[in-house]
């Protein structure tokens, strides 16, 4: 952790702490990825927007307002915690706004706020800081690789972990197979059924409506996996009152599959 | 030195101590992701009904907890190890939530938030009413960032809640780890108080939800952080340091009741502590009166909660603190026993944790006492009585007194949700006692050759002991927060949180979603198929009384008679939702009031009569209209127009 060069602790010939920070080149970077990544969050589905999408509600707003502030020189830790509590708090702050406003928060005005926060922060701090008195730390190499390895290890066996849930998961789902049936009045007079076959293969039904035995509709359909048939059928010849059963067995079986009912209005 | 005087940096040049480290840190990393590993493979077989499920979680719980605390330890004065442990830590105890379910929201809570989540991702506005839980849109902080993500990622909500808490995680472990590593000067105390705080009984699942407090928790102790930083800044830096300590805090205010609340009280007792500090010799630390920050938070959220969710606070935690209050008092008068405590409702020695382990989960209690009355002994030193371990401490005195409320049913949600905001103390507790002398001293008391054998013994008794008590702890922890069979996936299982979510209840709700008209009222036989298709749809799910009868009334009555038309009418309850997994399956935390006979054995009053579903075919006017062989969907369109026909008419 780095002293506060503004501090009244510090002794006054101390040298100054090396200025980690990039400066001026730190605030046109902000500025450009706040642009840059409002647009492509803006911009058709695509797979990048993971990360900008993040580094806009997570990130670049709080990093950008820290620019401006006069703070102790923190370490990265501290930058962190207070880059993502920042960030964070102005997408709140932002949504309430929008919404005092009776503006929609959806994709455009969120993504136009952010990055109008994230844009001026990194603009000021442009204005404010001095011309490149920059001192970048040297990255060492043998540190990182240190690092690296147990990283490393630990990002294969968590991802692994997240694999391995997210298959069973989908299998167990995929275990839960079923065949949903159910009906709908569209209008006093007509009815329709729907069938859905979550089997996992392709089924041959027997859908039969009727009332006191008189059938209404009687039809043997084929439904592929996953999809779903919808049949409609008149009421308008039943009387009021009475009720029409909708059955549905598997072709050439005798029981009651599936089973549900309207009583006509 | 201004900020941060953690002096605990490893002496690099030392020759043969980047090698150990590289090691032990590889060791710590491989043994927690097999930990992950682990607890995956338990997750696969438990979905698949398989054994050894149990056996392989809590093998789990001990590779993710005591590695890192046994790294740490034997690094005791490396910094940079202890915030890749704290990481380590975080990241591998985040995925259990994450692997158990990698997909959707699965949780109660997550579910009845999926509402307002889709309210606001389809209204584009807040304060849309959620008939579920009404607190939840008056306090929009984490609809906001997380509905966000989703519209600026186009992730699902769910992974967008995964990430967005997730990264918050790590927010509220570093800053306690920074908060602590700087106060007392020492990192493995950092370490440690990250390590405990893990322990307490809400971190490994409840505060890893996409819920509103695991939203606003890690806000609230980066707050705490800033004042920490704060209290050791120059003049400037401090003015800055506590101008965002009160946005931040603004953002808790709005973000969950609780934890406003929590974050008021404590930093009005750090500026009340703040202003003793200055009259008297008994506190020490740096001079700190936050009053800015503790007029703000605690100003606005009173305003927030008079002008905005007074209505829906008072609803949501008026009956849980009166029943509370009540349940304790007929305990303590005798009119009602006691319950076990650590047990879940359900009768049934399966639903219920073993002997061994509610042993553990009382021996976690006692070790937290330990920590808590060692911290406190150790005030005697002058650094221990700096303001933030002098609050964190008190705090922690409020944990047996929650404890006590575990002695009935109606109490132990209270005692439950209180442990994420007491166990602070604990924490501080525990690092507060493993500070060697010389530090609480400043080295003056003791001399150096005392702190030398310190140094040397510490580490290996203290060790061995810490890693016995943490793995009770950790353990305990889990024992005491989560029911057994919440814990990992499994088979379906009757009322039952996780464990009663299946993917035949989301299709009933996707159903739903489609094909009921908006704002539809219906009555669900169990309470998760009734949050599903509440989460799914703009449909209201009726819960609660009418006419002096509960709503309950219509499924657990044998027959439809006039009471359950009237439930029906009076609540305009259009569909009803039958599962008849109800009748097949024990209910996992609720014995049903009724009983098939008097001699009827126990375990048969925790399902339900299959009778008691199948009533609704046989009533005139009720049309079956859904039927997937498991879930049974009823429209009551026709006595609902009967009802009004006869409103009108009389």
């Amino acid at each position: 952790v780095l002293p506060d060069s503004s501090s009244p602790d510090r002794a006054p010939n101390a040298p100054h702490p090396p200025n980690t920070s990039l400066g001026r080149s730190e605030s046109l970077v902000l500025l450009v990825l706040a642009v840059g990544f409002a647009a492509v969050c803006l911009g058709h589905s695509n797979p990048a927007q993971w990360l900008t999408g993040a580094a806009l509600v997570l990130y670049l707003p709080g990093r950008a307002i820290r620019r401006n502030l006069t703070l102790p020189e923190p370490d990265a830790l501290v930058g962190f915690v207070i880059d993502v509590a920042m960030s964070l708090s102005v997408v709140v702050l932002a949504g309430l706004a929008l919404n005092l406003a009776s503006a929609d928060i959806d994709r455009r005005s969120l993504a136009i706020s952010l990055a109008a926060v994230t844009g001026y922060a990194a603009l000021v701090a442009l204005a404010r800081s001095a011309p490149a008195t920059i001192r970048l730390r040297r990255v060492d190499s043998r540190a990182v690789a240190r690092w690296a390895v147990p990283v490393l290890i630990f990002a294969v066996l968590a991802t692994a972990s997240v694999w391995l849930a997210r298959d069973s998961s989908d299998a167990a789902d995929s275990r839960a197979t079923t065949t949903q049936l159910s009906v709908q009045q569209l209008s006093p007079t007509r009815a329709r059924v729907q069938v859905t076959n979550l089997e996992g293969r392709s089924m041959r039904y027997r859908l039969v409506a009727s009332v006191s035995g008189h059938a209404l509709l009687s039809k043997t359909v084929i439904v592929n996996s996953t999809a779903s048939r919808s049949l409609g059928f008149s009421m308008a010849k039943v009387r009021s009152g009475a009720r029409i059963d909708i059955r549905l067995t598997v072709a050439h079986a005798h029981s009651p599959f599936r089973e549900v009912w309207l009583v006509r209005p | 030195v201004t900020v941060a005087p953690v002096r605990d940096e490893l002496v690099t040049d030392e020759p043969g101590t980047e090698q150990p480290r590289t090691t032990v840190l590889c060791v710590a990393a491989t043994l927690v992701g097999l930990g992950d590993l682990l607890m995956s493979v338990a997750d696969a077989r438990g979905r698949s009904g398989l054994p050894w499920v149990t056996t392989m979680y809590w093998l789990a719980i001990l590779l993710l907890f005591l590695p890192p605390a046994a790294a740490a330890v034997w690094l005791r004065r490396d910094r940079g190890a202890h915030v890749f442990l704290v990481l380590l830590l975080t990241v591998g105890l985040y995925l259990v939530k994450i692997v158990t379910s990698p997909t959707n929201f699965a949780t109660v809570d997550e579910l009845q938030m999926l509402r307002s989540f889709n309210d606001l991702l389809h209204s584009h506005h807040l304060f849309v009413v959620n008939p579920i839980v009404g607190s939840y849109p008056r306090f929009p902080g984490s609809q906001i960032a997380i509905v966000a993500m989703t519209e600026l990622t186009r992730l699902n909500l769910s992974n967008s809640a995964k990430i967005v808490i997730g990264v918050e995680h790590l927010v509220l472990c570093l800053a306690l780890y920074q908060m602590v590593a700087i106060v007392l000067d020492d990192s493995l105390a950092g370490f440690l108080g990250v390590l405990v705080y893990a322990c307490n009984p809400n971190f490994l699942y409840f505060d890893a939800e996409g819920s509103y407090e695991s939203f606003a928790l890690p806000l609230a102790v980066t707050v705490i952080f800033l004042l920490v930083l704060a209290s050791r800044a120059s003049e400037k830096a401090r003015r800055t340091l506590l101008g965002l300590a009160c946005v931040i805090g603004v953002t808790v205010c709005v973000s969950h009741h609780m934890t406003s609340y929590w974050l008021g009280v404590v930093l009005l007792g750090w500026t009340l502590l703040g202003l003793l500090r200055r009259r008297s010799v008994l506190i020490s630390g740096p001079d700190l009166v936050p009053w800015l920050p503790a007029l703000v938070v605690s100003g606005v959220a009173a305003l927030w909660f008079v002008f905005v969710a007074q209505t829906q606070v008072r609803h949501e935690l008026g009956p849980v603190v009166t029943s509370a209050f009540h349940a304790i008092s007929q305990t303590v008068q005798g009119h009602l026993p006691a319950k076990a405590p650590f047990s879940t409702p359900s009768t049934s020695s399966d639903l219920n944790d073993p002997v061994v382990l509610q042993l553990i989960a009382f021996a976690s209690v006692a070790v937290a006492m330990v920590l808590l009355v060692g911290g406190l002994l150790r005030l005697r030193y002058r650094r221990a009585r700096q303001v933030p371990i002098l609050l964190l401490l008190a705090l922690g005195l409020l944990y047996p007194v929650t404890l006590a409320l575990r002695l009935t049913q109606a109490s132990t949600e209270t005692s439950s949700r209180s442990s994420e905001f007491v166990f602070f103390g604990i924490s501080v507790g525990l690092a507060v006692l493993a500070l060697d002398r010389v530090k609480l001293n400043d080295g003056i008391l003791f001399g150096r050759h005392r702190s030398t054998k310190d140094r040397r013994l510490g580490p290996r008794i203290i060790g061995g002991a810490m890693l016995v008590g943490l793995a009770v702890l950790a353990i305990g922890g889990i024992v005491v927060g989560q029911p057994p069979y919440d814990r990992t996936t499994g088979v379906y299982l009757a009322n039952a949180d996780v464990r009663s979510v299946t993917v035949t209840g989301e299709r009933v709700a996707t159903w739903a979603a489609s094909h009921w008209p908006a704002g539809t009222a219906y009555a669900s036989a169990d309470i998760t198929n009734g949050i599903l298709i509440g989460g799914a749809g703009n449909f209201t799910p009726q819960t609660g009384d009418i006419n002096g009868r509960p709503v309950s009334y219509l499924f657990d009555s044998p027959i439809f008679d006039d009471v359950s038309a009237g439930i029906v009418t009076g609540d305009k309850i259009r569909f009803l939702v039958v599962d008849n997994r109800l009748a097949q399956e024990p209910s996992a935390t609720s014995n049903y009031p009724l009983q098939v006979s008097p001699d009827a054995p126990a375990h048969e009053s925790s399902r339900l009569p299959v009778a008691y579903l199948d009533k609704f075919d046989h009533v005139p006017d009720v049309s079956r209209v859904y039927d997937d062989g498991t879930i049974r969907v009823y429209d009551t369109r026709l006595l609902l127009k009967a009802a009004a026909r006869h409103t009108k008419g009389s």
